[in-house]
């Protein structure tokens, strides 16, 4: 089973005011994609995620893809299924970018 | 993206510093803000007494830190890659020549600061085909300092191509790690790819400290936003002063406006620019 695993030299930050301003936002029930609430830096490339990508970002600890979704699945309102093919999405776009890795 | 506080900070060490306790307050400032790396540059021949305790700061704020310094002030710092004290060490040279010196010979972790001036822009070529074979795979073009009265260096659009071409037949920048800061220099080494940070990004994903404590949006953007010690540096950061620079630096250069490249180089360097003009809405002169 393939883990996941953060490339050890990005640097990166969580964003304390968009996140604060992203929950409000969905107390509010309002769409939070286009915000920022993490920061990635590596090799000269900056990334923001928003806030899903930043909680996948967290996991990528040596979890397997099951537990990633396993994990965020009580957390947002959404089908396993389609949850399962963005998270998919999220992380092979990491990879490509040399953010993350994975590992048998 | 625009960020409320920088993830990069500059911050250059006055050449007289010999008090730690000073440095150790602009650390802790520094750590305040949370950025994800701070690139110090000193230039004396020796680090400052107590410099070490400025590290272990930073490495018990999880900030990394790039340190430049003078090639005869490595022994000083030798052994702090090691230590976990200094994310990357670089030396600073200006010159080929200065390549070929048995002091960091055995050390893999040490990189090259070479400053690009009028005087050796047409040595790297010659400098990325021979850093390889001296062990240095990591090179870094720094930001020119235009906090005093220094004039602001630059290509012509003529010594761009010139450069280029000679980098195209040196062949050797794929071995190095590179981090080039000057977007015309940028794509001399990497023609047709855009220029990673899009537009200038004083102010937002950076911060520079100067010598003297002063403030900058950048090293080479010189209108000053205050100074540590009088200020936090969270509060300069935070300061309206910062987000006015911020908001126009965001628009392009009126004299840029209807220029058919804008949207590659997206006003070039706007300090070399705003030093050149005394405004921000001059075109940087590295397009004449």
């Amino acid at each position: 089973m393939q883990t996941i695993h953060r490339n050890p030299n990005v640097m990166w930050r969580e964003e304390a005011d968009a996140l604060a301003r992203v929950q409000e936002a969905l107390d509010r029930g309002d769409e939070v994609e286009e915000t920022g609430t993490s920061v990635l830096f590596s090799g000269g490339v900056m990334l923001s995620l928003n806030f899903l990508g930043t909680e996948i970002w967290k996991l990528c600890d040596g979890r397997t893809m099951d537990g990633i979704v396993a994990e965020l699945l009580p957390q947002f309102d959404v089908e396993e299924a389609v949850l399962r093919e963005d998270v998919q999405a999220f992380l092979d776009e990491l990879a490509a970018k040399g953010f993350i890795t994975y590992a048998e | 993206m625009e960020l409320a506080s920088p993830i990069t900070i500059y911050w250059d060490l006055p050449s007289d510093a010999d008090e730690p306790s000073g440095l150790l307050a602009i650390a802790a400032d520094i750590i305040a803000c949370r950025p994800l790396m701070v690139w110090i540059t000193g230039t004396a021949p020796t680090l400052p007494d107590g410099f070490t305790g400025v590290l272990e700061q930073f490495r018990e704020g999880s900030v990394s830190v790039i340190l430049t310094i003078p090639r005869g002030a490595f022994e000083s710092a030798r052994g702090f890659g090691e230590q976990g004290l200094v994310r990357e060490l670089l030396l600073a040279v200006d010159r080929v020549d200065q390549l070929d010196a048995e002091e960091w010979a055995e050390t893999a972790s040490v990189g090259i600061s070479f400053a690009v001036t009028s005087r050796n822009w047409r040595e790297l070529p010659d400098l990325v085909r021979q850093c390889p074979g001296y062990g240095i795979t990591r090179l870094v073009l720094p930001m020119q300092r235009l906090y005093g009265d220094e004039p602001p260096f630059f290509l012509t659009v003529r010594e761009q191509q010139e450069l280029a071409d000679a980098l195209d037949s040196a062949a050797g920048a794929s071995k190095l790690t590179l981090t080039i800061h000057d977007p015309f220099i940028w794509r001399a080494f990497n023609p047709g790819v855009p220029f990673p940070q899009g537009g200038c990004q004083a102010a937002n994903t950076m911060i520079a400290i100067a010598p003297d404590g002063g403030v900058y949006p950048c090293p080479t953007l010189p209108v000053r936003l205050g100074t540590v010690g009088e200020a936090s540096l969270r509060e300069i950061i935070a300061s309206a002063a910062k987000k006015e620079l911020r908001q126009k630096l965001l628009e392009h250069p009126g004299a840029c406006r209807e220029c058919k490249e804008l949207a590659e180089c997206r006003g070039g360097c706007r300090g070399r620019a705003y030093v050149v003009h005394q405004s921000l809405e001059g075109e940087d002169p590295a397009c004449w």
